[in-house]
């Protein structure tokens, strides 16, 4: 269609606006409210949609005290997970999995997390990064949100991310529970339970008014060579992402039964102060379960502690991960006393993420039963940066795609089979993933449905 | 006297340098100025005074309401209809009046006095009377600190370091933001452990003071020494063992905030302290007061609003002081009019800057 | 008894042109080596606009009073500078909510009643419809700053058409034409920095860029800013493609008080002053930092900076030496020193035998590369060799084996120095650790708040060591070091011309700053100014090769990995 074609279509449309016609005519996107069989969403009865997560820390566990003695439904609770115990049915514990390098440099507290989110391993850090299966979760169910995905850490450090677009492209983190609380809340919101539902005029005008940049992509494209189109390629996917966000904001949204609108958390300070980071993570865990409730988005990271975990405990010089390093083990216990403390904590937020989704009920089930949090860290022991047995979980079901509270092992077998386990789960269309060491097509069967 | 500003724009790019000088200086911004009690078992065997909600009853009772009516006007404590008459429980003429501004109007509730053996300070009149104290520091016998005897029995006033009597916490911490701040100062130090000829002055400063991250005061800030020679307090001291002591006795001239107390005046005064491992001088300033003084500032000025969250009973303090008061008798009436009393100064290092950028207390 | 000095030099910005012009290098045959004739050029690369830049421009374009009100997405360092990242980056899609944000917010207050008298340089026929030739005046100029070229016609055609389409809709012809601004402070050739090549008629077969695009490197280069009208001007009437109107408008730029914000800019890049955004320091241990401090420390430091190289116009390598800088008094109590304002700034200056010397000691090093709760000698070693002396120190290897460590562990350890041990013992550590350690091991009299101090938990402080050979017995020791170390000189030419073109230099680009621009940089006494001026001046510094050539993977040292350290 020709540009003044175009211009015309969307004069239309909007003088229909202005004569208050409905508004269903001409928006080209009603299909995202559908799912694949065409059938409608979100009417009463109908299957919700399903959501996907991952949850992120650094310097790992203590190997040894986090992996079940048993294995299958039923596993005991060593003594850095305990406190999974009330979603504990809820839960899959991974243990095993390593990441292979292949001969490659590893970058300490990296390369771990970077071969179990992506499947590769690169020779340098912060090149040739492949995208993580959040993202491309995120392209096949994020497309009927607002939000593709949100990200968010509670260290305050909005580079502390683990969500990978690829090439150098990450998606930064929100560091406030303020203003991620205006960002999905605010003045943008549209409550899928309003009685009433009334497009705002000047949300269409920006809508149209923003098309124009899209017009002239080729004119911008011109003079550029094949890195830099690449880079205007990503500014132009982003740039329709949030026409999109425009579009949804157009539309009624289908009722969300359990939706609420939180309250607004107020400012809060955030930094690498544990108590800070915990109180903060609370509050996200909280706002990315009404987010989800709401429908405003399906996708969504969460770092809690960075990938070195420089985290630590106010009136203390050293961070988890120096103690990670430093701290003598205590010989009766065998582990290091103020670097485990804090496997306690992480875990503990893990866990109170899971409950928070859990503890928000929907129709027979909960959030949580139609989500999959991918819960993970970078290294199986981070005194020696091993990158072997690296802990992992997975919380919720996902609307039935996973099977859980079992303990599953796999001794030495590439972590990216649980990456491949998640896409699966999450409908993507892959049947193998990864890179040299890390390519499998082995699903894990016992907690795939 | 406005200073003025220095070093903004390319004009007046002023440098501060120092010669190293022969004999050493200290400087200090006070950290806490408050009255020095020591309290324990001993100090109140007989009970610490009751708080504001029973003194209240009792001063109804004595105005003569019934028992369900002091009930009833006490029922939403501290909220509630007891409070109109108790702040006017003062009589004069057999009409109520103010009690905060006129105590005597009040009969001497009697309030329960210190009768421990010790307490911090000096020997102020250098006699020893039985209503002197012991020190625990020193072990010295003789030591004058009445107002710690009138008050130190209120609960609000309680309190033996790290602790600090927490109405006079209170109020310092409160006036010390808008209340330019006091510094002292030690020079002529050869010996930090016994040097009979050093110098110590109590200034005050242009600005109040600064404060960290955790509230404290900050320390190694550049302090403006305000010159007004009615605020110099100098006095020549010793040092003997690392404690520093003021010789004789000295007047301590220094303005407060006029929200509690606007000017401190210690006569007869004396002063002792030593300097910590990490720089800060810890201390006792002693000295004697107007005893209306104190009275007002602490208590008269501050009505009902802190008599019943302290839990003090004004009028009875009023008696205390004026029962307790040691020194100074009015010529023709032959009464006290000033009360012996000991304070703790804490302070932290500053450097103390005058406006002909001479700067004292190099490191 | 204390002596007062007072010091008051003003360098009028006349005396420092005059010093320039007579100066004449445009004899590049004078050196030996490459000549800029031999010289590839390199690749253009698209850079986002930074954070700093797009505050600059809103200001410039639209006044001071206008607030951003919305957030950035972080930018990204590669090659030692933000600016250099800022070619590898894109526009993520909430990165693009808080520019969309900005941008409307922007074009709200723009357009709001009290500034579009100012600002709208004409006025519509009716307040409630579309008027194509007031918002095409309007858009035409603000556009012509905010892309830093005129808009094409079909640009402009569909702005005016769009403003026109939204005025339509809301009854109003300012909100549609804040909507179409908004809708320019979202595009590309806003927020990204297009370098646009064309055939250069002087050099057959070879590229240049056009006059508008080396309008913007210059003036992002000399004052971090977009061009202004005189240097847009220049662009159009061919000015800039002559030698003698580059260094007409370089001259003037140079001159110009606007040369203080392209060089306090260059440094914050080069010094990574963005990270204090996220350092925090224990304040139970370390109550005095509080963020105040934080922006004293780098400000302190870019002043003193920004009066050694510019007002004074001095050595660049003094910068490790010079005891001369600017204190507020939170920062005296910090440094525990005096300070002779009670507010605002003064001019302090460090005794000889203080251990202050040289931006090293400065609380925007030392604080920096540190721990929360302590000292990080490696940390602040590191630094060094990699920001000052532009020399990459290897990642710790993957597999190193704690176990043989575990003595270190011994709280008993005081000094860092002695914790550091098996560094400097165990082969597997020594031959990166030696690069490291002993410069960082040298500042341990600053803890990690900057504030000096003689012993660690009682213990002596021992700050000997040797930088590539040369010993030091501490801080000013070491401060000597770097200003005799011929990197630290090198590293600075190095940086600052990746700066001016975006990325890493080329290997042929490598060999003409060696041979050339460092040699002249050397025999002009490390004069800044001089330095910036050689290289804007120069035809390197515009020649570019067409996109896709073999030329362009030819970088000297390689893409430098993205850092990935602990801050």
């Amino acid at each position: 269609m020709s540009a003044v074609n175009m211009l015309a279509n969307r004069r239309r449309v909007l003088r229909g606006m202005m004569g208050g016609t409905a508004i269903s005519v001409g928006l080209p996107f009603l299909n995202c409210f559908l799912n694949e069989n065409g059938t409608a969403l979100a009417a009463t009865n109908q299957k919700m949609p399903t959501c996907f997560g991952t949850w992120f820390w650094g310097c790992g566990l203590n190997p040894g005290r986090w992996e079940p003695n048993t294995l299958g439904p039923d596993y005991d609770l060593p003594p850095e997970v305990v406190s999974l115990e009330p979603i504990k049915s809820k839960v899959n514990i991974l243990s095993g999995f390593k990441v292979f390098t292949d001969g490659k440099a590893q970058q300490p507290h990296h390369t771990g997390n970077l071969g179990l989110l992506t499947g590769h391993v690169s020779k340098n850090a912060g090149q040739d990064v492949s995208p993580s299966v959040d993202n491309i979760i995120a392209d096949v169910i994020g497309n009927g949100t607002r939000f593709k995905s949100i990200e968010v850490t509670s260290t305050g450090n909005a580079r502390h991310t683990q969500s990978y677009r690829g090439g150098s492209v990450v998606n930064p983190a929100e560091v406030s529970p303020a203003a991620l609380y205006t960002r999905i809340f605010g003045d943008e919101f549209q409550d899928p339970n309003a009685a009433e539902f009334t497009p705002d005029p000047k949300v269409m005008a920006r809508r149209s008014v923003l098309s124009g940049v899209n017009e002239q992509r080729r004119d911008f494209e011109r003079h550029l060579g094949a890195e830099d189109k690449e880079r205007l390629d990503e500014y132009f996917t982003s740039l329709r992402q949030f026409e999109q966000q425009l579009d949804f904001q157009l539309q009624k949204p289908p009722p969300a039964e359990a939706c609420v609108i939180p309250e607004n958390p107020g400012e809060t300070p955030y930094s690498l102060d544990i108590e800070e980071a915990t109180a903060n993570h609370k509050l996200f865990a909280e706002l990315l379960a009404y987010a989800l409730a709401c429908n405003q988005t399906r996708v969504f990271n969460v770092v809690f502690t960075d990938e070195q975990s420089t985290v630590r405990r106010p009136g203390t010089t050293t961070t988890h991960h120096i103690l990670t390093h430093e701290e003598a083990v205590d010989e009766d216990t065998g582990y290091q006393p103020m670097a485990t403390w804090f496997s306690y904590r992480i875990v503990e937020q893990f866990s109170h993420m899971a409950q928070v989704l859990d503890g928000i009920r929907e129709g027979d089930g909960t959030l949580l039963d139609r989500t999959l949090v991918f819960g993970l860290s970078e290294t199986g022991f981070a005194k020696v940066h091993s990158l072997e047995n690296i802990p992992m979980f997975t919380a919720g079901s996902g609307n039935g795609a996973v099977r859980t509270g079992l303990h599953v092992s796999a001794k030495g077998d590439p972590g990216s089979r649980v990456g491949l386990t998640m896409q699966q789960a999450m409908g993507v269309p892959v049947t193998t993933w990864g890179t040299d060491s890390l390519q499998t097509s082995k699903a894990i069967t016992e907690i795939l449905v | 006297m406005r200073l003025l500003p220095l070093a903004t724009g390319l004009l007046a790019a002023s440098t501060v340098s120092f010669a190293a000088s022969a004999a050493d200086t200290r400087g200090f911004v006070l950290d806490w100025f408050h009255i020095a009690t020591l309290s324990g078992d001993e100090s109140c065997p007989d009970g610490l005074y009751p708080l504001s909600e029973t003194f209240y009853t009792r001063e109804l009772n004595r105005l003569g309401y019934a028992p369900d009516e002091i009930e009833e006007l006490l029922k939403d404590f501290p909220n509630g209809g007891y409070m109109e008459p108790i702040i006017n429980r003062g009589r004069i003429d057999g009409k109520p009046v103010n009690v905060y501004a006129y105590p005597w109007s009040q009969p001497d509730p009697e309030v329960t006095l210190v009768t421990g053996k010790r307490a911090y300070g000096f020997n102020l009149d250098g006699q020893v009377s039985e209503n002197d104290f012991i020190e625990p520091e020193t072990g010295e016998d003789g030591i004058d600190n009445q107002l710690y005897r009138a008050l130190g029995c209120f609960q609000s006033y309680t309190g033996v370091l790290p602790e600090r009597p927490g109405l006079h916490q209170i109020y310092w911490d409160i006036q010390r933001d808008y209340m330019p701040a006091w510094l002292i100062e030690v020079t002529g130090i050869d010996d930090f452990q016994n040097d009979d000829a050093v110098q110590i002055g109590f200034y005050r400063a242009f600005g109040p003071v600064k404060r960290d991250a955790t509230g404290n005061v900050r320390a190694d800030t550049t302090m403006w020494v305000d010159p007004d020679p009615r605020l110099q307090n100098v006095v020549s001291a010793r040092i003997e063992n690392g404690e520093v002591k003021t010789n004789g006795a000295f007047e301590f001239r220094m303005l407060g905030n006029p929200m509690f107390m606007a000017e401190y005046r210690l006569n007869n005064a004396q002063a002792r302290f030593h300097f910590t491992e990490e720089g800060r001088l810890h201390g006792v300033l002693a000295g004697y007061q107007p005893w209306m003084d104190v009275y007002y500032g602490n208590f008269g000025s501050q009505g009902w609003a802190t008599e019943h969250s302290a839990g003090v009973d004004f009028p009875g303090a009023y008696y205390a002081l004026k029962k307790l008061a040691d020194g100074e008798p009015d010529p023709e009436t032959g009464e006290n009019t000033a009360i012996s009393g000991s304070f703790w100064i804490e302070a932290v290092p500053a450097f103390l800057m005058r406006r002909d950028n001479e700067v004292a207390a190099a490191r | 008894m204390s002596v007062m000095r007072t010091t008051s030099k003003v360098l009028a910005a006349g005396v420092l042109t005059a010093a320039l012009a007579a100066c004449s290098q445009t004899d590049t045959s004078m050196q030996s080596g490459v000549s800029e004739a031999d010289v590839a050029g390199g690749p253009v690369v698209m850079r986002r606009i930074t954070e700093g830049q797009y505050e600059r421009i809103v200001a410039q374009v639209f006044g001071n009073t206008i607030e951003l009100g919305g957030r950035f997405e972080p930018d990204v360092r590669a090659g030692g500078l933000l600016e250099v990242g800022a070619g590898r980056v894109s526009v993520t899609p909430s990165g693009f909510e808080q520019y969309d944000l900005m941008a409307r917010n922007i074009a709200s207050q723009v357009l709001e009643e009290k500034n579009r008298r100012i600002l709208l340089p004409c006025t519509p026929a009716a307040a409630d419809a579309p008027d194509d030739a007031c918002a095409s005046e309007f858009l035409a100029k603000v556009g012509r700053l905010l892309y830093r070229r005129p808009l094409t016609q079909n640009e402009l055609a569909i702005q005016v058409n769009k403003a026109a389409e939204a005025t339509g809709a809301l009854g109003d012809f300012y909100d549609g034409l804040e909507l179409s601004l908004a809708s320019m402070m979202v595009s590309p050739p806003f927020l990204f920095r297009q370098e646009i090549m064309e055939p250069d008629p002087d050099r057959r077969g070879q590229m240049r860029l056009d006059a508008y695009s080396k309008a913007s490197r210059l003036s992002f280069f000399l004052w971090d800013a977009a061009p202004d009208p005189l240097l847009l001007q220049a662009a159009e009437n061919g000015e800039l493609h002559t030698k003698a109107g580059v260094q007409r408008q370089v001259d003037r730029m140079l001159a110009s008080p606007r040369l203080k914000d392209g060089v306090r800019a260059f440094f914050a890049d080069m010094l990574e002053f963005d990270t204090f955004e996220t350092l925090s320091k224990d304040t139970t241990l370390y109550p005095k930092f509080t963020f105040r401090v934080v922006e004293d420390a780098s400000e302190q430091t870019l002043r003193t900076i920004v009066n050694h190289l510019l007002t004074e116009d001095g050595d660049y390598r003094e910068l490790f030496t010079t005891q001369r800088t600017y204190l507020t008094p939170l920062l005296g109590s910090l440094y525990r020193v005096p300070v002779a304002t009670p507010d605002g700034w003064a001019e302090y200056h460090f005794n000889a035998d203080d251990g202050h010397a040289g931006i090293l000691t400065h609380l925007s090093f030392v604080a920096l590369h540190s721990h929360p709760g302590r000292t990080s000698p490696t940390l602040r070693g590191k630094a060094l060799r990699e920001i000052l002396l532009c020399q990459k120190v290897p990642d710790p290897p993957g597999n190193v084996d704690f176990n043989i460590v575990q003595d270190t562990a011994n709280p008993n350890f005081k000094t860092a120095r002695q914790r550091l041990d098996a560094h400097a013992t165990e082969p597997m550590c020594v031959g990166c650790h030696k690069i490291t350690d002993p410069l960082g091991l040298a500042l341990e009299n600053f803890n990690t708040i900057g504030g000096y101090r003689n012993t660690e938990n009682g213990a002596d402080i021992d700050t000997s060591g040797e930088l590539d050979g040369v010993k030091f017995g501490d801080a000013s020791g070491l401060g000597q070091a770097v200003h005799d170390n011929p990197a630290a000189t090198s590293c600075l030419v190095n940086r600052i011309y990746a700066y001016g073109v975006g990325r890493e230099a080329t290997k042929s680009e490598s060999e003409w700053l060696k041979d050339q621009v460092s040699a002249r940089f050397q025999a002009d006494g490390f004069k800044l100014p001089r330095l910036m001026r050689d290289i804007a001046t120069s035809e390197t510094f515009y020649r570019v090769l067409p996109p896709d050539s073999e030329g362009q993977m030819a970088f000297a040292s390689g893409n430098a990995p993205m850092q990935v350290v602990e801050k």
